[in-house]
């Protein structure tokens, strides 16, 4: 057996409590876990008992090693302190250095509040570590606080050209070992998840890609058995591996550090299939609940979804890529409903990932002429292989070194440009967008948030890194202001 | 032109932040003493606007964060540190692109220089001035300010210092730097301490792009702003008696 334990935002009283996911790997039976803290025996409350991550009809045999995870809660802890954890059964343990969030964004001159932004990893992209290798070595000043994972931190729909057998069973296996790859192997993102406690919600690909809709490239797709017996087994392993419990699959997740309001919305676990909603009634409902709270504290709002807010709606490619935002029919209520923090003179800012590009939108509220929103995009941290496309453009960036400098992302897209204006369907032309920067290739985003009088300073860095030749240095941008307007 | 939030306010504020002119030939010492601010911790600006070259060229500079593209009346601001019964002694801190005695070697203070008020006394050399007074602690500003000065991260003054060298001595192709965001050094010291001690000087602008005009129109005009985010506003007075351009 093998433990392995991962920070997690603790959603009530972030500052003060500490969650920690812990898996048991390899193993036939749940393991009895003994915890200490700074290494003092204690026994945290149990938030999500632990279990095998696979259960009933996808696990005929009980009796073969698989998966446990549990998540257990740590409180009475100081703000934005570190703590030395270590999880233990018999004479296998596992220990975990790591911190409370703070209780407010610091003041002055030399603290910040330091946020890790990813999405989109592929393990046999990632250079043999090096996502685990850069944000390990975020350290000091530059440490994160929070790690927001913003969708596919696993590509379970791949490799693209095998056809997986319509058992659920056989799919819960493969999701199971997609998981214990990515979550244990210093290949794989351990190194990400162990960074600071971290917040996850899932995109396409912790289902396959454009779920719920039918894919032209998964075969298990096509029918409804096929999509129900995917669907059971992926939320399963979400539900194991990614879930910030109490939360479970599905749910939206919000925590403050004020002046600070997060939002964490999973924007694809209840997509319609017939596209008329990407949320459900209840993250719906919660949103709302959000707005208010935010208005009436005064809060600065930070929303995180899967995909891009910032979008025009895919037209007929949205059918083998990924529908967008707006391709669902309650997109525009929902700008309806986040226009009212512009209102009310609260400055939005959306996080996210998914398009493989990274990018900085900021948009300006043209009935008061101040900056209203910003975006901001981090992806991929490891791009997915494209079977095809990837060689070509490969063989073309090779033919261009030739004549010229060798394009360190020879596979990756080059950022689209944000709508003119947002959301122009429902809110005409009162929000115009206006892009601050692109960010082509691998990388990682840390968010790096300060208060300044009445306002908030957001330093945001992006550290990218080649798939070939030398380190190149980290990217940090102008500084943006989040002023109540 | 840059990308400076305006105010929605439709008249300025010459109540709180007032006109004065100079009374006869008075020198910018006597019109500071008939000007000074009554208050004892409050803290106090000072800002000029000069005739030199380095001046003109910083005045111009900022015509961009202007709406009618006109130069600005104000090319430097500093931070009153300690009072003096004899105001030409009263010390000053700032971070000056013409430094008294030279620079020195800026690194070691993150640019930030102490010399006394009475550097900037002459009439004719800085015909425009303002007295600020900003509703702070001067013990705190003057702690992050200590601070400040071992603190790069925060702004790196130095870097600033030689790109509005490089602009204001018209080296090369340097550009001006307001318009990659790289503020005056003199008005983004002090709009960063403020900020950290809870203070927005510059609403419109985020703080490391900063400028003294970018304070002027904070002063004259986001009044309300200051209202609703429960901050009291700036107050003091100025006097503009030189102008680059006139219609």
């Amino acid at each position: 057996m093998k433990l392995h334990l991962h920070p997690r935002v603790s959603t009530v009283d972030p500052a003060h409590r500490l969650s920690v996911w812990v898996g048991a790997f390899q193993t036939t039976q749940a393991p009895a876990i003994s915890w200490t803290l700074n290494g003092v025996q204690v026994q945290p409350a149990t938030t999500r008992a632990i279990t095998s991550a696979r259960t009933g009809s996808m696990l005929p045999d009980p009796n073969i090693e698989r998966a446990f995870t549990g998540v257990f809660e740590f409180s009475g802890l100081s703000a934005d302190t570190f703590y030395q954890i270590t999880a233990s059964d018999n004479n296998v343990s596992a220990d975990l250095l790591t911190r409370t969030l703070p209780d407010r964004v610091p003041t002055g001159l030399d603290n910040f509040f330091n946020v890790l932004l990813v999405s989109c990893f592929h393990a046999e992209e990632d250079g043999g570590g090096q996502a685990s290798r850069i944000a390990s070595s975020l350290s000091g000043p530059l440490r994160p606080h929070l790690t927001i994972l913003s969708g596919d931190q696993v590509y379970l729909d791949l490799p693209t050209l095998q056809n997986f057998p319509n058992q659920i069973d056989w799919l819960a296996d493969k999701f199971e070992a997609d998981y214990v790859r990515n979550w244990s192997e210093t290949t794989g993102y351990a190194g990400v998840l162990r960074a600071a406690p971290s917040v996850a919600l899932p995109d396409d690909h912790e289902y396959w890609n454009n779920f719920p809709h039918v894919s032209p490239v998964i075969q298990n797709s096509f029918t409804q058995t096929g999509r129900d017996n995917w669907t059971a087994a992926a939320q399963a392993a979400f539900s194991a591996f990614q879930t910030t419990a109490p939360a479970g699959s599905g749910d939206p997740i919000s925590f403050d550090v004020p002046p600070l309001s997060f939002f964490v919305a999973d924007t694809r676990t209840h997509k319609d299939p017939n596209q008329m909603t990407t949320l459900d009634q209840n993250t719906r409902d919660q949103i709302s609940d959000w707005v208010a709270h935010v208005i009436a504290g005064n809060h600065f709002p930070v929303l995180v979804t899967g995909q891009s807010l910032f979008r025009e709606a895919a037209g007929l490619g949205g059918n083998v890529t990924d529908f967008e935002m707006p391709n669902y029919s309650d997109y525009d209520d929902l700008m309806r409903k986040l226009a009212e923090l512009a209102d009310a003179g609260r400055p939005l800012l959306c996080l996210t990932g998914d398009v493989h590009w990274g990018r900085v939108t900021s948009v300006v509220d043209l009935t008061k002429f101040r900056p209203a929103m910003f975006e901001i995009i981090s992806s991929p941290t490891a791009l997915v292989t494209s079977v095809g496309f990837d060689q070509l453009h490969q063989f073309t960036s090779a033919i261009g070194g030739f004549f010229g400098a060798i394009d360190p992302f020879p596979r990756h897209a080059s950022a689209d440009a944000a709508p003119i204006f947002l959301a122009s369907n429902a809110l005409s032309g009162r929000f115009a967008c206006q892009q601050m920067h692109a960010q082509k290739g691998n990388h990682l985003a840390l968010l790096r948030f300060r208060q300044s009088g009445g306002s908030v300073e957001l330093r945001v860095v992006y550290w990218p890194w080649p798939e070939k030749g030398p380190p190149l240095p980290p990217v940090e941008l102008n500084s943006i202001t989040l002023t109540p307007f | 032109m840059l990308n400076i939030i305006s105010s929605p306010a439709e008249t300025p504020n010459e109540e709180s932040f007032r006109p004065e002119p100079r009374v006869g030939t008075e020198n910018n010492l006597k019109w500071l003493a008939r000007n000074w601010p009554a208050s004892g911790k409050q803290t106090k600006l000072i800002m000029v606007g000069g005739t030199g070259q380095i001046s003109f060229r910083l005045r111009v500079a900022q015509s961009h964060i202007r709406h009618d593209l006109t130069p600005s009346s104000w090319s430097h601001i500093m931070l009153v540190d300690e009072e003096k019964t004899a105001l030409e002694k009263t010390t000053i801190k700032e971070i000056s692109l013409n430094p008294v005695n030279g620079f020195g070697f800026p690194p070691m203070t993150n640019g930030v220089k102490e010399v006394t008020l009475n550097e900037y006394r002459n009439r004719s050399r800085f015909p425009n001035i303002a007295i600020l007074g900003i509703p702070v602690d001067l013990d705190a500003v003057r702690a992050t300010l200590e601070r400040f000065k071992k603190q790069r991260a925060a702004l790196d003054s130095v870097d600033l210092i030689l790109r509005w060298l490089g602009f204001c001595w018209g080296v090369a192709h340097s550009p001006n730097p307001l318009m990659d965001g790289m503020g005056i050094p003199s008005a983004a010291l002090l709009d960063v301490v403020l900020g950290a001690v809870g203070f927005d000087l510059t609403p419109g602008l985020e703080s490391r792009s900063s400028c003294p005009e970018a304070v002027w129109q904070a002063a004259r005009w986001w009044r309300s702003y200051y209202t609703d985010q429960n901050q009291t506003e700036i107050t003091g007075a100025y006097c503009v008696s030189h102008k680059l351009m006139n219609f």
